[in-house]
């Protein structure tokens, strides 16, 4: 398949199934065609498709790991025109970079997500973001340094750190993404929370280095980004309008059918934790409550590049 | 009020849950006699009188595994107790243990509490108190209102597990931490276990996250030097108390590790509840009774 024929199969995608599955609410209908650059490739692949058309996207990178990309071939064959995939291995490996280019040169997009307990500036990851410049692809990781649980542990950690690593690898196109890059769009982060609360207040370093980093992009998928865009609506809609052209939408949802089947619901005392999901997502399908915020937020032409665009480009699937 | 209600409602649980098993075994000092020993503990300490605690002359007291004498530390500005308090009473060791929640100049704190008892005094106090999320890493502390009734249930004597074969089932736990995987070693986990980590379910049955429900095929890292110490059985409810130190993971900032005090639910050949007090601390920092 051409570029052609899976932008056109896409957006015929969208614009046909406009009618609800059973027990659906309505599929929403955003200002354009979205594409969700962060959806993981489920165990039940149908559910990745009954997901992008339940929240009303129109193509979606389903986020592989090396070792399941055939299960990825077989829903991308399924279902032309709907899905690329990206290619993610465990970086610690000594096999990882090898397993990583055949990926890429097999058709894989984007290497990730990259979730592993290494430092983001450690030999693991400086190996990886040398291999994305190399490939000419996008990287995306996962930063994390406040474990949700006890034997959670962090991802990618010492993300203040970071900067050192945009201006050592210019030529690497980094996505950043997670706790603890969405943490850190407030310039008062503590470090001691995963989802932090309250008003954002400016200058937080990953906004900074969205503005003075050309290789560094940003997905706004999960909690992590949710909630950052949930904190503050008059910040959010500038941050939007700001890097206009270096955000991409994602939704990293759990949800099963695009509308919130299977996320939890308020019924555990303890669940509403600071480092759980938040209330505003009980019950809630991430992607649509984070397409949502954006039509809020920012006008037609600016939701297009955020939640089509940017990512399509990137990607160069667009 | 608040501290009367909830002496006297662990007191009524108490008395239900006495079995003849526990008073042949406890000769000295049974499960309402180790309960009693908690309750004058916590009362003294809000009350600030050291004295009235029934204590051996060589009595040892630490917390966060420093050296003090009775009446330092949270004593000081400790002022009320509150209605959450989970107690793990193993009568043939002689130890009562508690997870509590504890006023501190008006606000909630966690008390990790292990009393030894001998000749029906105290002679050992081993302490550990979580103050706030910086401190713990997860501090849901809202959360935790009343003990639960899965922990305080006593299952079926049929059901219940030898003292030892509880131990060892409780320890597939740590087995799990240290290879970063509960699958790998086939951790015996009930199909509806659940994890309560400083009052946030972090797995089971309400976890509010992807990939939480089952607490066995939950992601986790591998805690490589992890050491565990079995604190107490109670073989009455079964449950068995360990003292976890995660070792440092490179998790909870540079020489730190989580120290952990869970409390597993076993019965039946099965872990069913995991309900954790835990604090951060230098990995290295020992525990103050090795």
């Amino acid at each position: 398949m051409n570029r052609r024929e899976f932008v056109a199969g896409a957006l015929a995608a969208g614009f046909a199934s406009t009618m609800p599955l059973r027990g659906q609410s309505p599929k929403p209908q955003w200002p354009s065609p979205v594409m969700d650059a962060h959806l993981h490739l489920r165990g039940n692949p149908e559910s990745n498709f009954e997901h992008l058309e339940g929240c009303g996207a129109q193509r979606a990178v389903l986020l592989t790991p090396a070792q399941q990309e055939e299960r990825a071939k077989q829903l991308m064959e399924k279902y032309p025109g709907r899905f690329v995939r990206s290619a993610s291995v465990n970086v610690t490996r000594p096999d990882a970079a090898d397993t990583l280019t055949k990926a890429i040169k097999d058709g894989a997009v984007m290497l990730g997500e990259l979730k592993d307990h290494v430092a983001a500036d450690g030999p693991e990851l400086k190996r990886m973001y040398a291999l994305a410049a190399e490939l000419d692809v996008p990287i995306l990781v996962h930063f994390q340094d406040v474990p949700h649980y006890a034997a959670e542990g962090v991802f990618a950690s010492g993300f203040k750190r970071f900067e050192a690593i945009l201006k050592a690898y210019p030529k690497t196109k980094f996505i950043g993404h997670a706790d603890e890059f969405w943490a850190n769009t407030s310039a008062d982060y503590a470090g001691d929370a995963a989802y932090p609360v309250g008003p954002i207040k400016p200058g937080g370093f990953s906004d900074k280095w969205l503005s003075d980093y050309p290789n560094l992009y940003a997905d706004l998928s999960a909690n992590s980004g949710n909630n950052a865009l949930s904190r503050s609506p008059d910040f959010t809609a500038d941050f939007l309008a700001r890097h206009q052209d270096k955000l991409i939408f994602g939704s990293d949802c759990n949800c099963l059918d695009g509308n919130g089947k299977g996320q939890p619901s308020a019924t555990d005392p303890a669940r509403d934790a600071p480092n759980g999901v938040a209330v505003r997502l009980t019950g809630v399908c991430t992607a649509r409550s984070t397409l949502g915020i954006m039509q809020k937020s920012v006008n037609a032409a600016v939701f297009r590049k955020i939640a089509w665009e940017n990512g399509s480009k990137l990607l160069k699937i667009a | 009020m608040r501290l009367v209600s909830a002496c006297l409602a662990t007191a009524s649980l108490g008395m239900a849950a006495l079995t003849p098993m526990a008073r042949a075994a406890g000769a000295d000092c049974d499960r309402e006699c180790l309960r009693g020993m908690i309750t004058q503990y916590l009362v003294a300490m809000v009350a600030h009188t050291p004295g009235a605690v029934p204590v051996a002359s060589n009595v040892r007291f630490t917390e966060d595994t420093k050296e003090m004498k009775l009446g330092e530390g949270l004593w000081k500005n400790a002022s009320g107790l509150r209605r959450y308090r989970q107690d793990i009473l193993d009568v043939r060791q002689a130890v009562a243990a508690s997870q509590v929640i504890v006023e501190e100049s008006g606000m909630p704190v966690m008390l990790m509490l292990r009393l030894k008892v001998a000749d029906k005094k105290i002679t050992e106090v081993e302490t550990q108190v979580t103050r706030s999320r910086a401190e713990g890493a997860i501090f849901t502390i809202d959360a935790l209102q009343t003990a639960r009734p899965t922990m305080n249930m006593p299952p079926d004597k049929a059901q219940l597990n030898k003292r030892e074969d509880a131990i060892k089932i409780a320890e597939f736990y740590p087995a799990g931490l240290k290879v970063g995987s509960f699958v790998e070693v086939n951790a015996p986990f009930a199909a509806d276990a659940y994890r309560i980590e400083n009052g946030t379910t972090t797995a089971g049955p309400g976890c509010a996250r992807g990939g939480c429900e089952n607490i066995k095929t939950q992601n986790i890292m591998k805690h490589p030097a992890i050491t565990t110490r079995p604190v107490a059985v109670d073989e009455e409810l079964g449950i068995v108390l360990l003292r976890m130190n995660f070792g440092d993971t490179g998790s909870y900032g540079p020489g730190n590790a989580l120290i952990v005090w869970e409390a597993f639910k076993v019965y039946g050949g099965q872990i069913h509840a995991v309900e954790a007090f835990m604090r951060v601390m230098p990995a290295s920092a020992g525990s103050g009774w090795d």
